[in-house]
């Protein structure tokens, strides 16, 4: 069987103390924020770099280091990915995205995780980066919540994933904060598991979860009851089929259901029939 | 505002949380135990770990478990505010409302 190799995830961060990244420095951590220390990491030419950028003069200095090389190069060597915990100069931004194929944050709406926080969950290097939320941005006209994950993977949800908690809790969106080593999204008074936003959005993060969950009960009739709470559904809401028909669905007394019925209950749920058991 | 335990400082000092936040994954109820990047998701009706599968109270320092165990019913019935369709109330006495 072919195994997947990881690539090797490098960092270069662009600020003068460090702080808690002075914990990393080694091997596939560097510390840089002037020209000289910025361009003997460009030209290293490291596979899987991600700059973060912590102050807007660093990453003006990094526009100006590796522009300058680039300008003497007969192919453009883009680099790979840029985090501007520090949002850019917006006059950057055209620039700063024809040297880096990806930049995550270049709006002064991204919300990040605290720096101490941001350093262990990035550079510890244990488990799965896409579980962790780093960054967030919510956009009030579009009504959307753009989230930056650990492994730089970005997830756009509706604000609609985030309805009034049963105590009256409502979300501020325009009160956004990334907490928690990346488990929480805080709206003002509102809080959501970073968990929750995933699972309900992300068909592999379920699909891997799930998997994990092989302890618990991973029937159709469990799947069911997992979908229709999510969908805040009663089980009287699927009409014309009765409720205790779908109790005894979800207890798996009777088989799993097909045609017409699995078709109504899947209507009822917004999701294709074969998805029901999915979730 | 999540229902947030309230643990000593020393434990906070150390990271712990313990939580109910506003948007949980909703099946079955449960509380979140947090320490720095760790995460645990424990099942509010039988004290079983949901996340990570198999998980084990070993893991969560004494003291932790204790406050929890002594604030069972608190957590329950914060739970119940938040989620009043999703209670903790036994699956049988939901199914015959």
């Amino acid at each position: 069987m072919r195994k997947t190799v990881e690539p090797t995830r490098r960092f270069a961060i662009l600020d003068k103390d460090g702080g808690k990244y002075r914990d990393f420095l080694g091997k596939n951590v560097y510390l840089c924020h002037t020209a000289d220390e910025i361009g003997r990491i460009y030209d290293k030419q490291l596979q899987g770099l991600t700059w973060i950028s912590h102050a807007r003069r660093y990453t003006d200095e990094l526009v100006k280091t590796i522009g300058r090389r680039q300008a003497l190069m007969s192919r453009l060597r883009r680099g790979e990915c840029l985090l501007t915990v520090a949002p850019p100069r917006p006059e950057s931004i055209p620039t700063l995205h024809g040297l880096f194929r990806l930049i995550l944050g270049d709006s002064p709406a991204y919300r990040w995780l605290p720096k101490k926080e941001l350093a262990e969950v990035l550079l510890e290097q244990t488990g799965d980066l896409s579980e962790f939320v780093i960054a967030a941005a919510a956009d009030l006209v579009t009504k959307t919540l753009s989230l930056v994950r650990g492994n730089c993977q970005q997830l756009v949800v509706p604000f609609s994933l985030f309805p009034p908690s049963g105590d009256g809790t409502k979300p501020d969106f325009a009160k956004l904060q990334v907490t928690d080593y990346g488990r929480t999204i805080g709206f003002g008074a509102y809080e959501a598991s970073a968990d929750a936003i995933l699972y309900e959005t992300d068909p592999r993060y379920r699909k891997r979860v799930n998997c994990q969950r092989a302890a618990c009960d991973q029937s159709f009739g469990a799947s069911l009851r997992r979908l229709r709470k999510q969908r805040r559904l009663g089980r009287a809401d699927f009409a014309p089929l009765a409720a205790k028909t779908i109790a005894r669905i979800e207890r798996n007394e009777i088989d799993k259901p097909h045609g017409n019925t699995l078709q109504q209950i899947a209507d009822r749920l917004g999701v294709p029939p074969g998805a029901v058991g999915a979730y | 505002m999540p229902y947030e335990l309230e643990l000593p400082r020393r434990l906070k000092a150390r990271g712990w949380k313990v939580k109910i936040r506003e948007k949980e994954r909703l099946d079955p109820p449960h509380l979140t135990i947090q320490c720095k990047k760790r995460q645990w998701r424990v099942g509010l009706r039988d004290g079983a770990f949901l996340v990570p599968p198999g998980g084990s109270w070993k893991d969560i320092e004494p003291e932790v478990t204790r406050i929890i165990q002594q604030q069972w019913m608190q957590l329950q019935e914060q739970w119940d505010r938040k989620y009043p369709s999703n209670p903790i109330a036994s699956e049988d006495d939901e199914e015959d409302r």
